[in-house]
C-alpha cells in the first residue's frame, strides 16, 4: 500500500477492546510458541538473527576479500557471452537496481578479457585537396598516426627552409632573370627596332601617359603642328601615311605583349614547378618510404605533393624582409598557411595512448560527445572550420572495443539515442551536425568521410527503463539482444553468509576502513536481510552495504575503537534512518496530538486501523490510517470514495472491486445484494494506490454489516481475493514498525498488535525493539491466512457468528428494498 | 663627385625628383627620401609636362597606342595634360607619404617644358648642391640620356638611377671603386647613407687587371687608415666586361650602389642592358 501525505481530522469515542473478549479471542491468547495460525508469532519468527560465533572468524581481517561479485552468476554469464559475441547487433543492456555493482562487474570482466588478435586502429583525417569540405579518413595501425603527423610536419619544416633557399639560389634566380630578360629584351629590342625605323623616316616614338605616340621630327625635335601645316600637302600626306603605317606596326607589336607576357609567366611557372618538385620530392621521400605499406597514406602524399607544387609560394611568403608587422609562427603546426597539409590525429596518436582494446565509459553521452563534432572558430565575424577541427566522439575512441553508457542519460540527451542506433545499424560513424540529421537547413559545413564502426555497446539502467525500451522501441530489441540482469538479493545460507562476510572484507579493503568484527558482520548480514525485505534473502546492493560500513567506521572512530563492532553498525543504521525521518516523526506527531485520528484502544463498528508505507527516496516508513465503512440498503454497490474523487489508483480500485466479488460470492447466491456501502481512508488527501489494505477494508465492511465492533488496538495489512484468502503485501516490516511506534508512544499495554498475511512471515526482519516487546508480551504480531481468521481476531467473535450476522443484515436489506420497490396496492373503498 | 648636398637649413640644394611619366619607380622615390634623410635635405618634386608630347598631341592624325595590348585612341593636348596631371598627382601623394614617414620636407613643382631644360632650371633654382633622382627606370640604351643629364645639368652633384628590376633600398651600401680619385667622395656619400640606414659599408674594387686592383687597394687602405667598419672586397672579373661587373655587383645584394659614370660598372657609351637586368637597387652616379 503506498500512501501519500494527508491532513489531520478529529478523533471519536472508542469502545474498550477488553469488553468484547470472546471465546475466539481467548483462543487467540494461547501461547504462540508452536507458531499456530491465529496465535501471535513468537519472537524468533520476527527477525532472523545471526550468531557471530557461528561465522567462524573474529574479524574481517582474517578473511580474504572476495574478488568480484556474489550471487550474480546469471548476469556474469550474460556479460561474458555479450562481450565475446562478435555480432554487431548483440549489444548488451545491464539492468538491475543501483548499487549492485553492475558497472564494476562489467569493467572488471573487460579488464581481464584479452583480445590479442584485435588492436584498435588509429584514425586520421586529412585534407582532400580537390574537395576540401570532404575530409578523407585514413586508417592506420595502432601507434602510427603520430608518426604520420610528425612526418608531415617535418616535411613542411624542411620545405620552409629549402624552398626559399632554392628560390633565392643562384640557379633559379639566373634562370628566372633569363626568362624575364628575354621577355623584356625582346620587347625592348622590338621597340628599339621600330624606333630606329621611325627615326630613319624622321618620325619619333614618344612616351605618352598610357602608351606611345608618333610624331614627325626635324633635327631631333618634334615638328610643331603650325610648322607642319605649312609643308606641301603631298609631303604632309606622306608623313601621315608613314606615321599611320608605323602606328599600325606599333599596335601589332604592343598587341603581342600580353601574349608574350603570358608565355613568360608560363615559363616562370614551369621553372617554379621544376624547382619546387625537386625539393618537395626530397622532403616527402622519407615519409613515403616509411608508409610504403599504407596505400591510403601514399595516395594522400601523392595528392599533397601535387598541391605543394601548385602552392609553392606558400613556403616562400615568410614575411621576413618585407616589413610586415605580423611574423608567421615558428611552429609549423600553428602556421595557418600549412594547415592544409597537417594531419588530424582523430583517434590515437596522442602521447600516452596505448595499443589495447579500448574500454570507454562516456559519463556525459550527449550527441556530440558520442558521435563527435565539427568545431568552428570565429574569423573576422564568420565561423570557419576545416578538417583539423573534426573531433572524435566516444564511439570513435571505443572503436574496436567497448563503449559503456548510462541508458537514462543517453535517452535524456537530445538526438543521442537515435544517433547511436544509426551508427550501430549502419556500422559506421558519420560526424555531422545534429540539425543535419533531422533535415533542418544549415550553412555549408564539412562532410567528413564516415569511419567504419566495430564496437560493443553496453548500456546500464534500471529494469523499468529496460522494459520500457523493449516495448516502445523496436530497434532496441534488434540491437541489444543480450540482457545481463543483476539480481538484488541472494538466498541466505551458511555459505552465502560467509561469502557476504568476504564481501564486507572487500568493502573494508577498498575504502581503507577498520576491520569489522564478527558481531558487526552479523549485524550487517541481518541488515542485508532487512534491505532485501526477506529473512530468507540478503541484499547484494553493494553500494548500500558499503555506505553502512563506511558510516559504521566513522562511529567506531568516534568511540575510539580499532575495529567496527555491532554497536557501530547499529548506530550507523539508526543514524541514517534518523536523518531521513523528519517527515515520519512529523506524521506521528500529528497522530499523537490527535490531529490525525487513529485509535489504538477500544473498539468501533465499521472502523479499522489500516497500514500504509510511504517511500521517500531510499527511506520508507509505515503509517497507520483509519479506514471506515458505512452500509445501508441500496442497489448493490460498494462506493470507494477515494476512487470517486480520483484519489484512488487502479490497484486500489481493483482491491475494492474484489471485495464486492467476495461479498457476492459469499452472501448473494440466492438473494440480491441489496447493499450500498462506502469505504474511505479517513483524513487522506494525497491519493492512495495498491491493494494491501483490501483485507482491512473488508473487515470494516463486515464489521459494519454485522454490527461487530473491531478492536482498535490492532492494525491490519494484507490483500484479499474473492475467496477470502489473505494475500502477501510489500513493506510488512515498515508497516509493523509504523504501528508499533505509535502504540509505544501512547504506551504499550499488551493489547496492541498487527495482523499480517501468513505469506509475509518469511519477510519478517523487524527492529530489535519490537522483537524485545514481543518477547515481553507487550506487542503481538499475528499471521492470518483467511478473512475468517482475521475477523475472529479483530472482533473476538467466531467467524461463523459474524458471517451469520452479515447474512441476516443483508437479508433485511433485501426485504426492505423489495418492499420499497413494490408498488402499494390500492385499498378498495 | 658628390661633394655636398645642401642640408635643409642651408637652402643651397635639394634632392630633385624628376618625373615625366607614370612609369615612375617606387624604389626611385624611396631612394630619394633616403638621400634626403641622409643629408637632412629637402625634396623638390619636379613634374614635367613634356612640350614635345603636347605638341605631338596637336596633330590630328596622331594616335596613342596603349602599352597594354596595343589598343589605340585619338590623342589631344587636353587628354595628354589631363592624364599627366592625374598621374603626377598620384605619384606626388605617394612621395609625400614616403617623405612624411621619414620627416623629410617636400615641395612640388609642375612645369611644362623640355625635360632637360626644366631639370637644369630647377637645379639652378635650388642649387648648386643638388642630387637628381630620375624616377623612370633606365634601359639598355639609356646611356646617352644619362650622359646628357650629367652634361647639361650643372647644379647636380650626383644622379640617382634605378633599373627596371629595382626592388629594394635596404642592404649594404656598395661603393664601386675603379678610380682612386673617386674614393674620398664615395666615402663621404657612403658614410652619409649608412648613418641613417645602419647598413654595412662595402668598398668593392674593380681594376682593369689584377695589378691595377692591388694598387687601388693599397692606395685605398692608406687613405682609409685604421677604419674597421668598412669592408673591402675585390670584384675579380675574368674579363673587364660590364656584364661581369654587373653580375658581380648583383651577387653582393646591395641596397645602394655608388659608382662613377663612365666606368666598367656603369659604362657611358656601352649598352646598359646587363646593369639593367641585374641591378636591384638604386645607383648613385658621380661624374
Amino acid at each position: 500500500m503506498i500512501f501519500k501525505w494527508t491532513k489531520g481530522g478529529k478523533s471519536q469515542a472508542l469502545v474498550p477492546a477488553a469488553a468484547k473478549t470472546t471465546s475466539a479471542s481467548a483462543r487467540s491468547e494461547v501461547d504462540g510458541a508452536s507458531g499456530d495460525l491465529r496465535l501471535p508469532l513468537t519472537a524468533d519468527a520476527l527477525r532472523r538473527s545471526v550468531d557471530p560465533g557461528s561465522l567462524g572468524f573474529k574479524s574481517t581481517a582474517e578473511l580474504e576479500p572476495i574478488d568480484g561479485l556474489i550471487g550474480q552468476d546469471r548476469a556474469l554469464r550474460a556479460i561474458q557471452f555479450g562481450a565475446d559475441m562478435k555480432a554487431h547487433d548483440f549489444n548488451m543492456f545491464v539492468l538491475g537496481p543501483p548499487s549492485t555493482g553492475k558497472s564494476t562487474a562489467v569493467k572488471s570482466y573487460l579488464a581481464h578479457k584479452l583480445r590479442p588478435e584485435q588492436h584498435p586502429s588509429d584514425w586520421v583525417y586529412v585534407n582532400d585537396f580537390e574537395t576540401p569540405n570532404r575530409p578523407r579518413a585514413i586508417r592506420l595501425p595502432c601507434g602510427r598516426a603520430r608518426e604520420f603527423s610528425l612526418g608531415m610536419i617535418k616535411a613542411i619544416d624542411e620545405l620552409r627552409a629549402t624552398l626559399p633557399a632554392m628560390f633565392e639560389g643562384d640557379e633559379y634566380q639566373t634562370r628566372k632573370r633569363a626568362i624575364d630578360e628575354a621577355f623584356r629584351a625582346g620587347q625592348e629590342s622590338a621597340l628599339e627596332g621600330l624606333n630606329r625605323k621611325a627615326q630613319a623616316q624622321n618620325i619619333a616614338i614618344l612616351r605618352t601617359p598610357t602608351g606611345f605616340a608618333m610624331a614627325p621630327i626635324l633635327e631631333g625635335k618634334v615638328v610643331k603642328p603650325e610648322v607642319f601645316m605649312q609643308l606641301p600637302e603631298d609631303m604632309r600626306r606622306s608623313v601621315e601615311t608613314k606615321i599611320e603605317a608605323l602606328q599600325t606596326e606599333l599596335e601589332a607589336l604592343l598587341g603581342q605583349a600580353p601574349k608574350s607576357d603570358k608565355e613568360r609567366r608560363h615559363k616562370l611557372a614551369a621553372l617554379q614547378d621544376e624547382v619546387a618538385t625537386a625539393a618537395i620530392h626530397e622532403a616527402l621521400d622519407e615519409l613515403e618510404a616509411a608508409f610504403a605499406d599504407q596505400p591510403d597514406v601514399i595516395a594522400h602524399l601523392v595528392a599533397a605533393r601535387a598541391d605543394m607544387i601548385r602552392n609553392a609560394a606558400l613556403f616562400l611568403a615568410d614575411g621576413e624582409g618585407d616589413g610586415s608587422a605580423i611574423k608567421p609562427p615558428a611552429d609549423t603546426s600553428r602556421d595557418a598557411r600549412f594547415r592544409r597539409y597537417l594531419v588530424n590525429l582523430f583517434v590515437g596518436g596522442q602521447p600516452g595512448d596505448v595499443c589495447e582494446t579500448p574500454v570507454v565509459e562516456e559519463a556525459n553521452p550527449t550527441y556530440g560527445n558520442l558521435i563527435g563534432r565539427i568545431e568552428h572558430v570565429a574569423q573576422m565575424g564568420n565561423m570557419m572550420t576545416d578538417f583539423l577541427l573534426v573531433k572524435a566522439g566516444a564511439l570513435h575512441r571505443a572503436n574496436g572495443g567497448y563503449l559503456l553508457l548510462d541508458a537514462r542519460k543517453l535517452l535524456l540527451s537530445q538526438f543521442a539515442w537515435e544517433a547511436l542506433k544509426r551508427a550501430i545499424k549502419g556500422r559506421q560513424i558519420k560526424v555531422e551536425q545534429p540539425t543535419e540529421t533531422v533535415g533542418m537547413m544549415t550553412a555549408q559545413t564539412l562532410d567528413p568521410a564516415p569511419i567504419p564502426l566495430d564496437v560493443k555497446v553496453i548500456l546500464f539502467g534500471d529494469r523499468e527503463l529496460y522494459y520500457t525500451l523493449a516495448q516502445a522501441d523496436p530497434d532496441f530489441a534488434r540491437l541489444f539482444k543480450v540482457q545481463a540482469d543483476f539480481d538484488d538479493t541472494i538466498a541466505r545460507s551458511s555459505d552465502n553468509d560467509r561469502a557476504y562476510a568476504r564481501l564486507i572484507a572487500s568493502i573494508v579493503k577498498e575504502h581503507s576502513l577498520k576491520a569489522v568484527d564478527a558481531g558487526g558482520v552479523a549485524r550487517l548480514i541481518e541488515e542485508g536481510a532487512r534491505l532485501a525485505d526477506d529473512r530468507e534473502k540478503l541484499s547484494i546492493e553493494i553500494g548500500r552495504i558499503a555506505d553502512i560500513v563506511r558510516e559504521a567506521d566513522y562511529w567506531a572512530g568516534q568511540e575510539k575503537r580499532k575495529v567496527i563492532a555491532s554497536a557501530d553498525v547499529a548506530k550507523a543504521i539508526d543514524e541514517a534512518r534518523d536523518r531521513a525521518s523528519r517527515l515520519r516523526d512529523r506524521a506521528q506527531e500529528m497522530v499523537e496530538r490527535n490531529i490525525v485520528l487513529i485509535d489504538t484502544a477500544g473498539s468501533a463498528v465499521g472502523q479499522i486501523n489500516g497500514l500504509t508505507v510511504q517511500q521517500l527516496g531510499t527511506f520508507a516508513f509505515g503509517r497507520p490510517a483509519r479506514i471506515t465503512a458505512r452500509v445501508r440498503m441500496g442497489q448493490g454497490r460498494v462506493t470507494d470514495i477515494e476512487r470517486e474523487v480520483n484519489l484512488g489508483g487502479p490497484l486500489h480500485s481493483k482491491g475494492v472491486m474484489i471485495l464486492w466479488g467476495f461479498l457476492a460470492g459469499r452472501y448473494a447466491h440466492d438473494t440480491p445484494l441489496a447493499l450500498a456501502a462506502s469505504l474511505v481512508f479517513e483524513q487522506s488527501y494525497g491519493g492512495v494506490d495498491g491493494d494491501s489494505a483490501s483485507s482491512a477494508e473488508l473487515y470494516a465492511l463486515l464489521s459494519a454489516l454485522a454490527d461487530a465492533p473491531i478492536n482498535q488496538a490492532l492494525a491490519v495489512t494484507g490483500a484479499v481475493n474473492q475467496r477470502g484468502d489473505v494475500q502477501a503485501i510489500g513493506g510488512v516490516n515498515e508497516k509493523i514498525e509504523g504501528f508499533f511506534d505509535l502504540c509505544a508512544a501512547r504506551g504499550l499495554d499488551g493489547t496492541h498488535g498487527v495482523l499480517i498475511p501468513q505469506a509475509n512471515t518469511q519477510h519478517l526482519m523487524v527492529r530489535e525493539d519490537i522483537v524485545e516487546a514481543v518477547t515481553d508480551g507487550k506487542f503481538r504480531i499475528y499471521a492470518v491466512a483467511s478473512i475468517d481468521e482475521g475477523i475472529e481476531l479483530l472482533t473476538g467473535r467466531p467467524a461463523a457468528d459474524v458471517h451469520a450476522a452479515v447474512e441476516a443484515r443483508l437479508a433485511t436489506f433485501a426485504r426492505q428494498l423489495k418492499a420499497y420497490q413494490t408498488p402499494q396496492e390500492a385499498t378498495p373503498s | 663627385m658628390i661633394a655636398h648636398v645642401a642640408e635643409a637649413t642651408e637652402a643651397r640644394g635639394r634632392v630633385i625628383v624628376r618625373t615625366t611619366s607614370a612609369r615612375a619607380s617606387d624604389i626611385a622615390m624611396q631612394a630619394a627620401v633616403q638621400i634626403a634623410q641622409a643629408y637632412r635635405s629637402e625634396i623638390e618634386s619636379l613634374y614635367i609636362e613634356d612640350t614635345e608630347l603636347i605638341a605631338l598631341s596637336r596633330f590630328s592624325f596622331v594616335r596613342e597606342i596603349s602599352a597594354f595590348g596595343g589598343k589605340s585612341r585619338p590623342l589631344t593636348p587636353g587628354i595628354v595634360v589631363r592624364d599627366l596631371r592625374n598621374q603626377f598627382a598620384g605619384l606626388q601623394r605617394r612621395l609625400e607619404q614616403l617623405a612624411g614617414a621619414a620627416q623629410v620636407p617636400i615641395r612640388e613643382r609642375f612645369v611644362r617644358d623640355d625635360p632637360l631644360r626644366a631639370l637644369a632650371v630647377t637645379c639652378a633654382d635650388c642649387g648648386p648642391w643638388n642630387v637628381v633622382v630620375l624616377t623612370e627606370p633606365f634601359g639598355g640604351s639609356s646611356g646617352g640620356d644619362i650622359a646628357q643629364v650629367l652634361d647639361n645639368v650643372e647644379d647636380a652633384t650626383g644622379l640617382v638611377l634605378v633599373g627596371p628590376r629595382a626592388s629594394r633600398t635596404q642592404g649594404p651600401v656598395v661603393m664601386v671603386l675603379e678610380d682612386i680619385d673617386a674614393l674620398s667622395g664615395m666615402i663621404r656619400a657612403g658614410d652619409r647613407l649608412i648613418e641613417t640606414s645602419g647598413a654595412p659599408l662595402v668598398l668593392a674594387i674593380i681594376g682593369a687587371d689584377g695589378d691595377t686592383s692591388e694598387w687601388i687597394e693599397q692606395q685605398a687602405r692608406l687613405a682609409l687608415g685604421n677604419r674597421s667598419d668598412l669592408h673591402l672586397v675585390h670584384l675579380a672579373l675574368n674579363h673587364a666586361e660590364p656584364a661581369l661587373a654587373a653580375e658581380a655587383i648583383r651577387r653582393m645584394a646591395p641596397g645602394f650602389v655608388i659608382a662613377r659614370f663612365g666606368g666598367l660598372a656603369v659604362p657611358a657609351a656601352d649598352d646598359l642592358s646587363p646593369l639593367a637586368a641585374g641591378l636591384e637597387c638604386p645607383v648613385l652616379l658621380s661624374r
